[in-house]
């Protein structure tokens, strides 16, 4: 299960266009994950590299599930 | 949920949670369907960890609600096909044209098509509803020459060709066939879903639920393609409106003028050179040129499979080249 700090940040993210926009900006995974965590930690969600790398696979594993 | 948020997202997958149909939005922005199938644009989009991370989950009424809205582009034509017979071919020369939205075998549009065999009790109206919904919110102009939107369908849904007529009437359509033994050789190497059992009914083939039982893989495989060509056949022969009849061997020399005439396509001199390019590669590998395989294929093919496609698939292949052949050219 991803942190539940993650999971409340991805709602932030979701509901905010300003914020996806930032997130979008960089492609690569180290540069993302740090953009993320500044941008979780300025809104009071606090989590580790490690969180994000996790809720990435499970967010890869849903989308093969979710294959026809 | 206001519209607004789901600019630039596309029902990636649909899915049943608790007995309702799901859907799981990526973000695509301004990204073009260019790739030879739906899902690699995805999945090449999925390597943006943004994209891969956040994406909206909603209701499939959130859905049917922003079509209702925002009804998107006119849908201008349908690709249906026996598989493995040239229709991805087909759908990158739509796709060369930057003013064409191309959904070429779209897991969403599957599954609403399907979505009767795992939720009891859906109606063909609500399927057609859904349909309409489905291809209409992934034909949102998202860029600016986007104009109109096709559809390249997988194999097996020329068997709801009249449910997909009554969903899109009017719009032109296509059936693209190919000399059975090749087909059947190409299956051999690497067999399409449909050619397994578990993904078509059993009554879909005109068989028995106990029919399967023992049946060889080729022959099974080989009933498929007969029952999908049988409705691509019985479907021309009752069609109400503009409808062609393509066979694999004709996509070289008169693919483009086929589908220029169908579709009502107005070529520029840039276009047809698009188009032209397109025709050039191979569809599955763009970065390659296209080759002709029939030789390697027609030597490729195992006793067995080449004795069931004369048996089963050939007398509704000749049957669809007698029928193009007393048709329009």
């Amino acid at each position: 299960m991803p942190h539940e700090d993650f999971v409340r940040f991805r709602q932030l993210v979701l509901e905010d266009t300003a914020l996806q926009e930032s997130l979008m900006e960089t492609a690569d995974t180290q540069t993302f994950i740090a953009l993320a965590r500044r941008l979780g930690a300025e809104r009071g969600c606090h989590f580790s590299a490690e969180d994000v790398q996790e809720a990435m696979r499970a967010a890869r594993r849903t989308w093969r599930e979710r294959w026809v | 949920m206001s519209l607004a948020p789901l600019d630039g997202w596309v029902p990636g997958r649909i899915y049943v949670a608790e007995g309702r149909l799901r859907v799981d939005w990526c973000h695509l922005g301004t990204q073009r369907f260019a790739d030879p199938f739906f899902d690699q644009t995805l999945e090449r989009r999925l390597r943006h960890p943004f994209a891969l991370l956040f994406r909206h989950q909603t209701s499939l009424e959130t859905l049917v609600e922003r079509h209702a809205a925002r009804p998107g582009l006119p849908v201008r034509g349908l690709v249906f096909h026996m598989s493995r017979c040239g229709s991805t071919l087909v759908a990158q020369m739509l796709a060369a044209l930057p003013r064409h939205i191309v959904l070429s075998e779209a897991g969403p549009v599957d599954t609403v098509l399907r979505a009767h065999l795992r939720v009891p009790g859906i109606s063909d109206t609500q399927r057609i509803e859904w349909l309409r919904a489905v291809v209409g919110v992934l034909g949102q102009r998202r860029n600016p020459e986007e104009q109109a939107v096709f559809l390249k369908l997988d194999a097996w849904h020329v068997l709801e060709l009249p449910l997909l007529q009554r969903a899109f009437p009017g719009v032109p359509w296509l059936f693209l066939y190919r000399d059975p033994v090749e087909v059947m050789a190409s299956h051999q190497n690497h067999r399409g879903a449909h050619m397994l059992p578990g993904l078509l009914e059993p009554a879909q083939l005109g068989l028995e639920p106990g029919a399967l039982e023992g049946m060889p893989l080729e022959e099974y495989g080989a009933r498929v393609l007969a029952r999908i060509c049988e409705a691509g056949l019985k479907g021309y022969r009752e069609r109400q409106g503009p409808a062609r009849l393509l066979e694999y061997k004709q996509l070289q020399t008169d693919g483009a003028a086929l589908l220029t005439d169908l579709f009502g396509l107005e070529l520029t001199a840039g276009d047809a050179e698009r188009l032209r390019g397109a025709a050039e590669r191979d569809a599955k590998n763009p970065v390659l040129t296209f080759e002709d395989d029939t030789e390697a294929k027609a030597r490729q093919v195992s006793a067995l499979s080449r004795e069931l496609a004369e048996r089963w698939i050939r007398p509704v292949h000749d049957a669809l080249e007698a029928e193009r052949l007393r048709g329009p050219p």
